[in-house]
């Protein structure tokens, strides 16, 4: 049709079409309309992992600690970003608005399709969907800070979103009635109520008779309860619609992984961070330096001399990643079960999946080990299992117990402070608590992402501090 | 679709208030209530602009506010917890305490709400003598936060000696002394200090997860409550200083109004059929004779009977303020096009 073909018509000098310019006019986007292009899947791929990266930035600078939306938030996220090489983000990110070079035409198309596919990606469930809102929440408000005076007005306007400003008379009314809280120098917007929760439960806003007045400044807060109400209501379609796309079983491969891929350093052996193990020293290295999720399928397969299969897996994987050698491994998990199982059962139906596990049957496959978005994901917890992350299957007593065992002289408040955590199902905010109440010494830049990552910074300084406390017995004898 | 709800319930108030204690309700304290739905009645006609607002009292300890506006009923989670937030001020984390010192300006609401209740202080006061031994006077001097001033308040009031009586001039003595340290530093946490501690102690003292949540349930106007036997009934804001909570008929007293009512009228052993008497006796009473259209259905004799019988006891004054409500309610939602259609039913409200 004709309409199409004018549409897609390419405008020479910049490579985009006049349909693309016009939805690519600004910086910042309410992502009402789905990219319509061809992209291959590697593109497909690797641009959302990118995103996905962003998301994580944003979260784990949140939970640093740091105030939110705060100057030095801002300057964090973005230093962040700009480590880990995502050069297009910063540029969308931090533009002013109506940038007219073909690479701001270019970051913003990035920007647009990754911004879809991560919907899709995150619509799947309830607890995915929160979190996608938080960190697209955060991120939109971050992007409103750059742009100019000019970039957000029409922002506005593109958006349909015309607030009147109020007439000189009704301003001196507001005057008399607001007590002082609206002031005469700023200029004011009236808009119902319903727009502007946050201001509201901070009592930051003059209310009358049903209508907020608010200063320009914060008009941030009525388009973003905008934009999180039409977007929570865009994932509810776009979940109804992720089981007709996953029929395409090269969309469900990257669809479904995404929010679980590990973005971080890679733990498989041969990738030079093993160590040489002990084996006959295990149990001491397990209590000083594994992290919960480890330790407590250790104690399970040394109590109870036996894990189900999530379970061995998960352990087995990671005891590769920290450098313990398939014979100890095997000599390990056969010791344990033979103890209530007869060791030619073992040997026929365990010690393959020991020696598949570490690359040496079937596809030869080195598996990595599980990152902990992968353990938090396997959902374990059920009758007998003991696989996953603990801070998510524990119950509140089991945790308790756990942390009692475990950690010796707590300061007042850090066990509770960990059991809040893990009640708000910040699981590896958790993690990285708990690590740090277990090794003070140690400063950690961000937040315990990997069990490998919790092993390889516990073991070193312990190794270390151990080695020096061994010099000093040498030298006072 | 749910009502915006508001739960006060005097066992709250249990730090402030010496008449009774726990479950019991007096008019001593019942002015807390009264200033608490004052205060709420004025915030949400005023600031948010509802106006079909039903306050109960529950039958026994609290008062319930019902918010039947349209855009009350659409609100979200997240707009109920911001009202819920708005119209609380005590912080529970990590004690309960008003705090005003960082803002320029007292929030409207907040100066309305002080102005409330500074109107009814004295009273409350001399009620529930608030001041009159050394523990009560500890109570409120923790909550004056500067420590120089509060030596000073204590002295000046040790100075008054320990006579009854004397709780509105030693409250008087406290507001001097701050006023007069007011005017002398720019201290900005001081700004504030006379209006933290009135917000503090009288300020209503909401549930505000009853307020945030739309699971939660409350009781329905009318229903007898199972502890006391009263008679959950709804009350007029603007009369509710007058409301007396002791005075709420139980389940019993009503029983015994309708037979003495009968007794009277020697109505006993007249059958159903003859309920016209029962009617014309009922116009004398000067009951509002304005029914709701929908409740015009055929009904056999002895259930309009039945539903008459309020009408013999006190609860008649009950059900015009309910009626009155109705009527309003009826008003607002016949303008709501599509989103009245779910009111068009037998009962307009979903109790």
């Amino acid at each position: 049709m004709n309409f199409v073909a004018r549409k897609r018509r390419i405008l020479v000098d910049t490579g985009f079409t006049e349909y693309e310019m016009g939805l690519y006019s600004n910086d910042l986007q309410m992502y009402t309309t789905p990219p319509e292009i061809k992209i291959t899947l590697r593109e497909f791929e690797e641009q959302a992992l990118e995103r996905v990266k962003v998301y994580r930035i944003i979260e784990q600078t949140s939970a640093k600690g740091i105030t939110k939306l705060s100057e030095e938030w801002r300057k964090a996220i973005l230093d962040e970003i700009k480590a880990q090489g995502l050069k297009t983000f910063v540029k969308v990110f931090t533009g002013t608005g109506l940038g007219k070079t073909e690479a701001d035409y270019e970051g913003r198309r990035r920007d647009h399709i990754t911004h879809f596919i991560c919907r899709l990606t995150y619509s799947r469930t309830e607890e995915l969907r929160r979190w996608f809102m938080t960190q697209e929440m955060d991120l939109f408000r971050l992007r409103w800070h750059y742009l100019s005076s000019e970039g957000r007005q029409a922002f506005l306007k593109s958006n349909n979103l015309s607030y009147t400003s109020i007439s000189e008379e009704e301003m001196s009314r507001l005057l008399t009635l607001s007590n002082g809280l609206v002031d005469s120098t700023k200029e004011y917007y009236k808009v119902p109520f319903t727009e502007v929760f946050d201001l509201i439960s901070r009592r930051r806003i003059f209310l009358h008779k049903g209508f907020g007045y608010i200063t320009s400044q914060d008009i941030i807060s009525v388009i973003a309860t905008q934009f999180r109400s039409f977007m929570s209501k865009q994932m509810m379609l776009c979940s109804n619609l992720y089981s007709r796309i996953i029929e395409d079983e090269r969309l469900k491969a990257i669809l479904g992984n995404l929010n679980t891929v590990y973005t971080g350093k890679n733990y498989t052996v041969g990738s030079g961070n093993a160590h040489e193990i002990d084996i006959k020293q295990l149990g001491t290295i397990a209590r000083r330096a594994f992290p919960p999720c480890m330790l407590s399928l250790y104690s399970t397969l040394t109590n109870q001399n036996h894990l189900k299969h999530f379970g061995r897996l998960q352990l087995i994987l990671f005891l590769k990643g920290i450098g313990v050698k398939m014979e100890d491994a095997l000599y390990l998990y056969r010791s344990e079960f033979t103890k209530k199982m007869e060791p030619d059962k073992f040997d026929k139906e365990h010690s393959y999946n020991i020696r598949h596990s570490y690359g040496k049957e079937g596809k030869r496959t080195n598996y990595t080990p599980y990152a902990c978005m992968k353990v938090i994901n396997l959902n374990g917890g059920g009758a007998g299992e003991t696989h996953g992350c603990p801070f998510k299957t524990f119950e509140a007593n089991q945790l308790n117990k756990f942390l009692a065992d475990n950690i010796s002289n707590p300061e007042p408040g850090e066990v509770r402070e960990i059991i809040d955590l893990a009640k708000n199902k910040h699981y590896q905010i958790c993690c990285t608590k708990y690590f740090q109440t277990k090794n003070p010494g140690v400063k950690l830049n961000s937040i315990i992402e990997h069990p490998n990552q919790y092993f390889e910074l516990s073991y070193s300084d312990r190794n270390s501090t151990s080695k020096t406390e061994d010099k000093k017995s040498v030298a006072s004898s | 679709m749910r009502e915006l709800v508001f739960d006060i319930d005097m066992t709250d108030y249990d730090d402030v208030r010496y008449c009774c204690s726990g479950a019991d309700i007096c008019e001593k304290c019942w002015r807390y209530m009264s200033i608490a739905c004052k205060i709420l009645d004025t915030a949400l006609r005023e600031d948010f602009d509802f106006q079909l607002l039903l306050w109960v009292f529950s039958g026994r300890r609290g008062i319930h506010c019902w918010v039947c506006d349209p855009a009350a009923l659409d609100l979200d989670g997240r707009g109920r917890s911001a009202l819920a937030e708005y119209l609380s001020v005590l912080t529970a984390n990590p004690v309960k305490k008003v705090y005003l010192g960082a803002s320029d300006t007292l929030h409207p609401h907040l100066k309305r709400a002080r102005i409330i209740i500074e109107d009814q202080f004295s009273k409350i006061l001399e009620e529930q003598e608030l001041l009159s031994n050394k523990e009560r006077q500890t109570k409120v001097l923790n909550l004056v936060s500067n420590g120089e001033i509060r030596t000073e308040i204590e002295k000046e009031w040790n100075r008054m000696g320990q006579e009854d009586g004397q709780d509105v001039a030693k409250w008087d003595k406290l507001v001097a002394i701050i006023r007069h340290h007011q005017a002398k530093s720019s201290d900005r946490k001081l700004r504030y200090a006379v209006d933290e501690i009135l917000l503090e102690l009288v300020y209503p003292r909401l549930d505000i997860h009853v307020t945030k949540g739309v699971n939660h349930l409350l009781k329905s106007p009318f229903c007898v409550h199972p502890k006391t036997g009263k008679v959950c009934v709804p009350f007029q804001p603007r009369a509710v200083e007058k409301f007396n909570p002791s005075k709420v008929p139980t389940i019993n007293q009503l029983i015994a109004e309708v037979e003495l009512y009968d007794e009277k009228h020697n109505l006993l052993n007249k059958t159903a059929d003859e309920t016209p008497a029962s009617e014309t006796a009922m116009d004398t009473t000067g009951t509002p004779q304005s029914e709701t259209p929908a409740l015009k259905q055929a009904e056999t004799p002895v259930a309009k009977q039945l539903r008459n019988e309020y009408k013999k006891t006190c609860l008649v004054k009950s059900i015009a303020v309910f009626e009155e409500f109705l009527k309003a309610f009826h008003g607002v939602w016949k303008g709501e096009g599509g989103g009245g259609a779910n009111i068009n039913g037998a009962d307009p409200m979903s109790f």
